[in-house]
């Protein structure tokens, strides 16, 4: 009995003696590591499409054109320059065309040459419903044929069912895979793609051949997911190690092909040997690690965090600050068709609310005011119209105009709807994960007090809000949503089309004005007729309030000084994998 | 022996049920709708336009019939008598909402049920039409507020405000389905009627499943809930392991150093350190031991462990190299979880073995000229150590399920961050998987203590053995 606790003491004073030595720092090579705060879903561009892991699988399998990190405009990876819309021959001259070609240097990890078959491999995997939780059917629905060239086997003519003005984002903007490895048995290869875009045919399809179940199970398998032999793309790395909840390591791919292009594409280039993404989830962890320099790049910190870190002289003296606009906005939702909130309340209600100080207070003061649902990046973005002022005496003399009058001095005002007197209270859902969020809600409860708005706040998580805003009892909601860089489509949103139960307009905006726009933003071509129409969007949006647009909270980011970083608006607002060390 | 294991696992069996029954009943309770948490993001933001709700539906359907979701929950249902017995297949869940809130202020559900299907054929009628009428947006508007209202009136303004519009669609066909829904009585609410399903039910497709060892798929990742905690579980018993062999041993020699030295100066000095000890927090104490012993903050001497994580093991590095950097990465977080645990050991043992002490056989052995050290370790101990072992039986469970906060802390992808994150990320398959689990294995600690008593002690064989 008493050899037990000597024995064990013996061995763990020897196990504490072989751990007092410092860490094995790979933070000291041509090695690039990366704090993030969950663990992906998986490596599977079909399967999973979450917006903070694109990236990086875009680094594995790149999509054929993306953003460019610079010009913030879309620019070819895959292909040699962007899609021209061309005009085809007999019964399709009526259709919208678009044809492009893939780099005659694009090569799989194999060797084989990237082809049009590759591209028609993509989209029947896109347009096999047997696959589940397919995230691409949806968004390639707008496909209707692809033509190929039997001279020129990288070229591709995309037949498009209706013209969409981000058409290319949706035809183009996804990742292509390989056939030779998702499809080692070639169970697809005998059937034409267009047995896969109509459902009516598919479900023939399926019905009759089992091979496309059996594909589909395959596809769905834990190797094409997570493991490093299954994740394969035309991207400059390759996966090397996937520790679930821990970390995931990216290596270079040895005689990659992109490195022989001239210029080099700034979204296949490589320069880190290895970037490895490790999980650090707790704030006292991630700074001790900033502090050890145990990290390279540290991006989502809270904004009192990154202004701690900024003054902390041992974390300055190691890194570089970086406060890039996000993508992010933060939006008060307004029902307008709830009798409540007419227009005269929704202004009012803007006017109420103290946005700066709502900036100061949840970012301390690290975003920018936003006045519509588009980047100010975007060059359609409406410059001219200023930021509304918190201005209490304006608000009351509206909510007087519309009726509103505190007739029992209860501070909450009180109006006669359809033969009831109702008081001007408020429930506001608010919530999710975002703490931003929840600290602005109770700033705009106290500001709308002020003018005898009472707002009662509902807590609710991210899986519930999407039902909340479409109940019929919903009046308003504090949310955060992310826009697009450059062209913003406003249909889903603002067309009074989706303003029922089944669309995202979840204010029930509708205008007939509007409507007129978005049908000829939906159409127009012409720089100057999207620009006239984007501001007019702009314009209606703020003189109506049917959403109040508070801010864009600034993405903070620090980087290890030993590293000439690549910042930029576009999501996550870096791109590591144009990260060079610096010389000396 | 084996008699006596085998009733106890019957006793078992009902429990396990009865448990299982919970954790499927508190599963179904969390908000949200598992189909569209399974489907995962939607995306196509801006150009989703509502023909694709069809295609969406579509799929919707596949993801709920896959994973059983379109089947009645329990065997059994208790529901008001105007609901029809398919309300579970009623697609989306918001859908199947939006029927329950017409029944409930209409009272019929074949003349809500006809209804609704009047307003899904119009609002299709309506969607198709062209060239659009001037007034297209204020009949879209009308629609889509007809779409979400249940209220008896809204309605009514609604259907007059759309006969004013002279939207050639078949308004009066509505309205007469209206006021056929309107007069309905809302008595049949008050009546209960039982339904039953029999085993084309959500719990025994789960409960089979559970038997076979398939705790079901996350709802975040689509990974198996036992393939998730079987990567994190090694790690947490690694931590454990050594956390309860360095617990155990200070905390015997602490223990029986205590109840030999009683009111010695040490004795008062151990004792106040322990009391100490016990009032710090774990995840407190392994705050301190990360921010003292990780960085050069406080002298170059402190930085002695690494910050956390389980280390990353280069490629070719030797296995000296491997156990040197898991060893560095373990110490800090097993003496964050052992040192509070030392303090109740001690404190137990010191206590037991004192009344131990005091008994007769004791006196007797030390009479017969026995050493005290092997008196103390031979017998004392031996009979002093039940309620470390009864304690033991109660923390097992707790110490497989992993500590959050150290876990957390240390950065260590064990149980306990796999539960946080999992919480965090709305994974109730994961979250109750690892109920379940806990679960079952505190009910094999109990059967191994049991096991355990009847080895050590023979007065306990015998008392099970008669009882047996």
């Amino acid at each position: 009995m008493k050899l037990f606790p000597q024995v064990s003491l013996w061995l763990f004073f020897v196990i504490a003696l072989l751990g007092c030595k410092p860490d094995y720092n790979e933070a000291l090579s041509n090695t690039l590591v990366v704090r993030i705060t969950a663990d992906l879903k998986g490596l599977n561009p079909v399967l999973y499409r979450a917006g903070s892991s694109t990236r990086l699988m875009n680094l594995l399998i790149p999509t054929i054109v993306d953003f460019d990190p610079k010009t913030l405009a879309f620019a070819p990876v895959l292909i040699d320059s962007l899609p021209k819309e061309v005009v085809l021959p007999g019964e399709n001259s009526d259709k919208v065309a678009y044809r492009f070609r893939f780099r005659k240097e694009a090569k799989w990890p194999d060797g084989s040459s990237i082809t049009a078959k590759d591209y028609i491999f993509s989209l029947k995997v896109a347009f096999n419903r047997k696959i589940r939780g397919n995230s691409w059917t949806r968004v390639l629905s707008i496909i209707d044929k692809v033509i190929t060239n039997p001279d020129d086997p990288k070229e591709c003519t995309v037949v498009l069912k209706k013209k969409l003005a981000n058409s290319l984002g949706y035809f183009a903007g996804f990742e292509l895979l390989p056939e030779y490895h998702y499809d080692p048995n070639h169970l697809l290869a005998a059937f034409p793609l267009d047995d896969f875009v109509s459902i009516e045919r598919f479900d023939k399809l399926w019905t009759a051949h089992p091979e496309i179940t059996q594909f589909a199970q395959q596809f769905s398998q834990e190797k094409y997911i997570r493991e490093p032999d299954g994740v394969v793309g035309a991207g400059p790395y390759r996966l090397a190690k996937w520790e679930v909840n821990d970390q995931i390591v990216l290596v270079k791919r040895k005689n990659y092909w992109a490195d022989q292009l001239s210029p080099p594409s700034t979204l296949l280039v490589g320069y880190p040997d290895t970037i490895v993404y490790k999980i650090v989830a707790d704030e006292v962890a991630t700074k001790l690690k900033i502090k050890n320099k145990e990290l390279d790049l540290v991006s989502n910190l809270s904004a009192s965090d990154f202004i701690k870190f900024k003054k902390d002289p041992i974390i300055r003296e190691n890194y570089n600050f970086f406060t890039p606009i996000s993508q992010e906005f933060y939006v008060v939702i307004l029902n307008t068709k709830s009798p409540k909130l007419d227009n005269n309340v929704r202004i009012a209600l803007a006017k109420s609310i103290d946005v700066n100080q709502i900036l100061e207070a949840t970012v301390s003061g690290l975003g920018k005011r936003i006045i519509s649902p588009l980047s100010p990046n975007s060059p359609y973005y409406h410059h001219g119209l200023e930021p509304i002022k918190k201005d209490i005496q304006a608000a009351k003399e509206l909510l007087a105009q519309a009726g509103w009058r505190d007739n029992d001095h209860d501070g909450i005002l009180e109006k006669e709807i359809h033969g009831k007197v109702v008081p001007l209270e408020l429930t506001m859902v608010a919530g999710g994960t975002s703490p931003i969020g929840m600290s602005s809600a109770p700033i705009i409860k106290a500001e709308a007090a002020k003018v005898g708005i009472k707002v009662n706040i509902l807590g609710t998580t991210n899986s519930e809000i999407l039902s909340k805003l479409r109940s019929p009892k919903f009046e308003m909601a504090l949310v955060r949503f992310i826009t697009s860089p450059t062209d913003y489509m406003p249909y889903g949103s603002w067309h009074s089309d989706n303003a029922g139960l089944k669309g995202k307009n979840y204010s029930r905006y509708s205008s007939t004005e509007m409507d007129a726009i978005i049908d000829s933003l939906q159409m127009s071509q012409k720089q100057e007729e999207k620009k006239k129409a984007y501001l007019r969007f702009q314009e209606n949006l703020y003189e109506n309030q049917p959403v109040i647009f508070l801010f864009s909270p600034d993405k903070t980011i620090i980087v290890q000084k030993r590293w000439e970083p690549l910042i930029t608006p576009i999501r996550p607002n870096f791109f590591e994998n144009s990260f060079r060390l610096k010389k000396n | 022996m084996a008699p006596y294991i085998l009733k106890r696992l019957l006793y078992f069996l009902p429990t396990l049920l009865v448990i299982s029954m919970i954790t499927f009943g508190l599963s179904s309770l969390v908000p949200g709708d598992p189909v569209t948490l399974l489907m995962g993001e939607e995306v196509s933001p801006d150009d989703t336009s509502p023909d694709d709700y069809a295609l969406w539906l579509k799929d919707y359907r596949a993801m709920a019939s896959a994973y059983n979701l379109d089947k009645p929950k329990f065997y059994c249902s208790i529901i008001p008598s105007v609901y029809p017995d398919t309300l579970y297949k009623i697609f989306p869940m918001s859908n199947r909402k939006r029927a329950k809130s017409f029944v409930h202020s209409f009272g019929s559900w074949a003349s809500v049920n006809s209804y609704l299907q009047e307003v899904e054929r119009m609002e299709r009628k309506w969607r198709k039409k062209s060239p659009r009428p001037p007034n297209y947006t204020k009949i879209n508007s009308l629609m889509n507020q007809l779409n979400t209202t249940t209220d008896k009136e809204d309605i009514q303004r609604i259907l007059q405000l759309l006969t004013q519009e002279n939207s050639d669609l078949a308004i009066d066909d509505l309205k007469s389905k209206f006021a056929q829904m309107a007069t309905g009585s809302r008595l049949g609410l008050l009546w209960p009627k039982w339904v039953w399903h029999g085993t084309q039910n959500q719990y025994h497709q789960w409960l089979i499943h559970l038997l076979h060892g398939d705790l079901g798929i996350s709802n975040v990742d689509k990974r198996k809930v036992s393939a998730k905690i079987m990567s994190a579980l090694p790690k947490t018993l690694l931590l454990n392991f050594f956390a309860l062999l360095v617990a155990l041993s200070f905390g015997f020699l602490l223990g029986v150093y205590l109840s030999t030295h009683e009111n010695t100066l040490m004795f008062r000095f151990l004792l106040s350190k322990i009391y100490a000890v016990l009032a710090i927090p774990s995840f407190w104490l392994a705050t301190l031991l990360v921010v003292f012993f990780t960085t050069s903050d406080y002298g170059a001497w402190t930085n002695l462990f690494p910050s956390g994580g389980f280390g990353y093991l280069p490629k070719g590095a030797s296995i000296f190299q491997k156990i040197q950097i898991r060893a560095s990465h373990i110490v800090l977080p097993v003496l964050s979880i052992a040192i509070p645990i030392i303090g109740v050991i001690a404190l137990q043992l010191r206590r037991s073995l004192v009344a131990e002490m005091k008994k007769t056989y004791i006196k007797t052995a030390i009479l017969k000229g026995i050493s005290r050290r092997r008196v103390i370790w031979k017998h004392g101990v031996r009979n002093a150590i039940f309620p470390i072992l009864t304690m033991f039986s109660n923390v097992l469970p707790g110490l497989i399920g992993g500590s959050v906060a150290i876990e957390l802390i240390f950065n260590i992808s064990g149980m306990g961050r796999l539960l946080l994150f999992s919480i965090f990320s709305k994974d109730w398959a994961v979250v109750f998987g690892i109920l379940m689990f806990s679960a079952i294995l505190t009910i094999i600690g109990m059967l191994l203590l049991d096991i355990l008593y009847m080895r050590l002690d023979p007065r306990i064989r015998l008392t099970k053995e008669e009882f047996a």
